[in-house]
């Protein structure tokens, strides 16, 4: 035993060590940027087989104009770093769409190329970030329209991405339920705050269950980011504005949009009347403030918090129903940032003790219910951790006679499978999600459901590193959009469950942003095959796929050299040759005369 | 006095098993590649002021050695870190909580009842080798045993839950159960478990049907079991105290290794009967890339394998005399 020890030991500092080392092989780049082909890998997201199988389809496509695409499809846990690290030439997945345009500014802005920001492509252009600059400095919105169009134009002249389609959303409800509002992100999503006060049962039920995969991953309206969460957060929770059917702001707590001052540095929210807090106390403008100084000083991590902290520069209450804010700067979207976020008690959320910080524990809710204090359409009323959480109307809730039911029950079932059984049961009346693909066949053939139908938030596309060559070449980009055919993209991609998006803000998502007139690239292999042969890639080994115009340039001088020392060669002959005769013909003339 | 050498050596041997645990669990999170940070600062909108703030936070700014100290400092204390899915939620509440109860539960009744049902039947097919009752027992324990087991389990769904509707679709308990005993939610308990239950009682079984069967069998080649045929016992006798007295030996190391699956062994059964167990945490988790989690679930399955792995040489050192060095 004594002996063993000495090794013992160190094998065990090996084994350390080992594990120490392979922190940099973990860490080595898994892209390089081609060398001869116009040849790469593609990475997909290997859990969305809408990724997946459009990336194939795009492959094929490609394969058609002399590109080959190895598809690859890549975890969560590899994409994103990679994504992050711009460790990639080619990618193709799905970005998703909020309530407003504001991913205009978030993918194509220059401040936005950086690791874990809005865009993931290297895409800098001095002329759009001006364009975008102004088009968030400007309050009009038919100006900053006009703005944005013009955004919408540059971007697709210099694809740095080519937009592909928008999913579909199908919504399964039992037959009985009626009342819910379809519209964009589907009849259960945050941007609707329609359907759960509306909807009620033609059999009289009271009672309205939604099943979810998972439970939400926080009750703080302020640290909500994931659907599920969010979801929770506008039941219990109320916002200043809201959408209606075609995405336009309405007023909701409030009583009107904002009105803002002629620099558009001061925006004022007018409060409705006799609002309360779940637990009787008055909602005033007092809370709303206190909301948004909250989001500032916490840093808080929820939707719209960024837009919040990146604008708000101070804020007062004149009187109880007036909510004076101060920006930095005038912000095209401050009515949207402003009107949507949760507000917050400030007589509960400002006690420390209770709510050290804006993502508090979960558990919370057990020792202290006072913590779920909201103002929305319902309260709060139990949770039994991993199976149910129940709320229960708010009687005093200010749209009188709302809601139609009792009781709202958000149910935690893992699987799609178990979800569909239990609505065409009973069990659940539907689902927070769109039906999965694989289902929705059978979702619609049932007699018990219902399924509705309309454009989710999920934007697909097929992006490119604009630093990484060969795609830092415009007219590659724009080769490849000519090259996809988005349309069977969506018929092999997303089984025909989408609609293609023309433009880089679709315009069946956002009615009134997007551009009338976008500049498109319609299905066009000849013309995609037209533009790289121009632009030197051709295909000098027959093997179907084009070399890189590097390498076809040097091949092309190497053939030259080639072609011209064959050329002197053979002039050399020529000479010699010419040499030749002249001399003899000399000696043959000279021979003549002495004869 | 050989005894207690035996006890300590094997004591000590644990320990130093459980703190190559604790260290390697702290290490292998941090070189898997992937941005641990990614769960906490998902939202690609925060600023880079928040992002750093929130890294300080969770404490993943410090040096690698520092935050080894910090994690043995609280491991310590009890403190196993705070989750980065489910915001500022402690790991040690997400994992002692209602999932560890359902799992164990669930689990615990399965592989105890398989493991019966095996060993009994097990016993007597090995007995009545060859015969009708053997070979169908033995085509049974197959046929279950590879059959997977979400299939298994959705098919049970799919017909006892909503065709014939005698089992609840999904769930541990009704929702809006109101009890006025611990009876009735018990009852409640054990019928949405009875799904889960007979699909995994039916995955184990065939597995310690066949290992008993062959222990058995091992044990009637001994020279005892002629000794005791030669005395005159009956067959009951013969049979059930000594072929099964001997041959359940492997069966406890056996069990002691069932201890892990015990814990995390039946995520796909939780996830098809949406059981609220610890096997669906550490799918999450893993999911999730949260790493806090991940780590307390292991270090706490470390401990369990390792104290199960300790009785189990305890019991064999009492079963069985012929151990001791």
């Amino acid at each position: 035993m004594k002996k063993k020890t000495p090794i013992g030991v160190a094998l065990f500092a090996l084994l350390l060590l080992s594990t120490l080392l392979a922190i940099p092989l973990g860490r080595a780049a898994w892209y390089t940027p081609p060398k001869d082909k116009l040849k790469f890998p593609m990475m997909v997201l290997s859990w969305d087989d809408w990724s997946v199988h459009s990336g194939e389809a795009i492959a094929e496509q490609l394969k058609k104009v002399g590109i080959s695409i190895e598809v690859v499809p890549t975890d969560d846990s590899a994409m994103y770093p990679r994504l992050y690290d711009r460790d990639y030439g080619i990618e193709e997945m799905s970005y998703g769409y909020s309530a407003y345009p504001s991913h205009m500014f978030y993918r194509f802005h220059s401040s936005q190329d950086c690791a874990q920001c809005g865009q993931d492509w290297s895409f800098r252009n001095a002329t759009v970030d001006a364009v975008i600059d102004e088009m968030l400095k400007t309050t009009d919105k038919e100006k900053a329209r006009e703005l944005m169009w013009k955004v919408d134009q540059m971007a697709a002249e210099s694809v740095p991405y080519v937009p592909l389609f928008l999913a579909d959303e199908y919504h399964a409800f039992r037959k009985e339920w009626t009342g819910y509002t379809v519209m964009p992100a589907g009849p259960i999503s945050y941007l609707n705050t329609h359907t759960l006060p509306d909807i009620y049962s033609t059999a009289g039920k009271k009672d309205f269950v939604i099943a979810f995969n998972n439970e939400p991953e926080t009750f703080s309206p302020m640290a909500a980011t994931s659907g599920r969460a969010l979801l929770y957060s506008m039941s219990v929770y109320d916002t200043l504005l809201a959408y209606d059917e075609k995405l336009n702001l309405i007023p909701w707590m409030a009583t009107g949009l904002p009105e803002f001052s002629s620099d558009g540095k001061t925006m004022t929210f007018y409060l409705k009347p006799g609002l309360k807090w779940h637990d009787g106390q008055p909602l005033t403008a007092k809370d709303v403030i206190f909301t948004f100084q909250y989001t500032v000083a916490q840093s808080a991590t929820g939707q719209w918090a960024y837009d919040i902290i990146k604008s708000f520069d101070s804020g007062e209450a004149p009187d109880d129903l007036t909510a004076v804010i101060h920006l930095k700067e005038p912000y095209v979207w401050a009515s949207e940032a402003f009107g949507a976020q949760y507000i917050i008690p400030e007589h509960i959320w400002s006690q420390t003790s209770l709510i050290p910080k804006y993502d508090w524990d979960q558990t919370l809710v057990e020792s202290n219910p006072k913590v779920a204090v909201g103002s929305g359409p319902f309260m709060f009323s139990g949770w039994v951790p991993g199976e149910y959480i129940k709320l229960v109307k708010n009687p005093s809730w200010w749209t009188t006679g709302h809601p139609l039911i009792d009781t709202l029950i958000f149910r935690k079932i893992d699987t799609e499978s178990a979800r569909i059984l239990a609505m065409q049961k009973g069990e659940v009346d539907t689902e927070r999600y769109s039906v999965e693909p694989a289902f929705v066949e059978q979702a619609k053939a049932s007699s018990e459901l219902v399924v509705t139908h309309t454009v989710d938030q999920w934007d697909y596309i097929l992006a490119f590193n604009n630093k990484s060559p060969p795609f830092d070449d415009v007219w590659v980009r724009r080769a490849i959009a000519y090259a996809t055919d988005k349309d069977e993209i969506v018929k092999r991609g997303a089984l025909g469950y989408g609609t293609v998006t023309p433009s880089y803000c679709s315009g069946a998502f956002f009615p009134f942003w997007a551009n009338p007139n976008p500049l498109t690239y319609p299905y066009d292999p000849d013309k995609a095959n037209k533009i790289l042969d121009e632009q030197g890639y051709l295909d000098i080994d027959g093997d179907g796929i084009r070399e890189l115009k590097q390498v076809v340039a040097a091949y092309k001088e190497k053939q030259q050299e080639q072609q011209q020392a064959q050329m002197t060669q053979y002039l050399a002959f020529a000479a010699i040759a010419v040499i030749v005769i002249i001399v003899g013909l000399y000696l043959v003339y000279r021979r003549r005369k002495k004869a | 006095m050989v005894m207690r050498d035996y006890l300590l050596k094997r004591g000590a041997s644990a320990l130093v098993t459980l703190g190559l645990a604790v260290v390697l669990n702290f290490f292998l999170f941090r070189i898997m590649p992937g941005d641990p940070t990614r769960t906490v600062v998902g939202d690609f909108r925060v600023a880079p002021e928040a992002r750093k703030i929130l890294i300080h936070q969770f404490g993943l700014d410090q040096p690698l050695w520092v935050q080894f100290l910090l994690y043995l400092q609280n491991l310590l204390m009890g403190n196993l870190g705070v989750s980065f899915q489910y915001r500022g939620t402690a790991v040690a509440s997400i994992i002692f909580g209602r999932r560890l109860f359902n799992t164990f539960i669930l689990m615990g009744s399965s592989i105890a009842v398989a493991l019966i049902i095996g060993i009994v039947v097990g016993t007597i097919a090995a007995w009545k080798r060859e015969s009708k009752f053997d070979v169908f027992t033995v085509i049974f324990s197959l046929v279950t045993y590879s059959m997977p087991v979400f299939w298994l389990g959705m098919l049970i769904i799919l017909v006892f839950g909503y065709y014939l509707g005698s089992i609840p679709i999904a769930g541990t308990i009704s929702v809006g159960l109101t009890y006025s005993n611990i009876f009735e939610y018990a009852a409640d308990y054990l019928h949405h478990m009875t799904g889960p239950f007979v699909t995994l009682t039916l995955s184990f079984v065939g597995y310690y049907f066949i290992i008993m069967r062959d222990s058995i069998l091992d044990v009637f080649t001994e020279d005892y079991m002629l000794t005791a045929k030669a005395k005159g016992l009956s067959d009951r006798k013969i049979l059930f105290r000594h072929a099964m007295r001997n041959a359940t030996l492997p069966m406890v190391s056996l069990i002691a290794v069932e201890v892990t699956y015990l814990f995390g062994g039946a995520t796909m059964t939780e996830t098809v009967f949406s059981w609220y167990g610890i096997g669906r945490l550490i799918y999450e988790a893993v999911v999730m890339a949260d790493y806090p989690v991940l780590q307390g679930i292991f270090i706490v399955m470390a401990v369990l394998v390792i104290t199960a792995n300790f009785c189990a040489d305890i019991a064999y050192a009492f079963l069985d005399p012929r151990i001791r060095y």
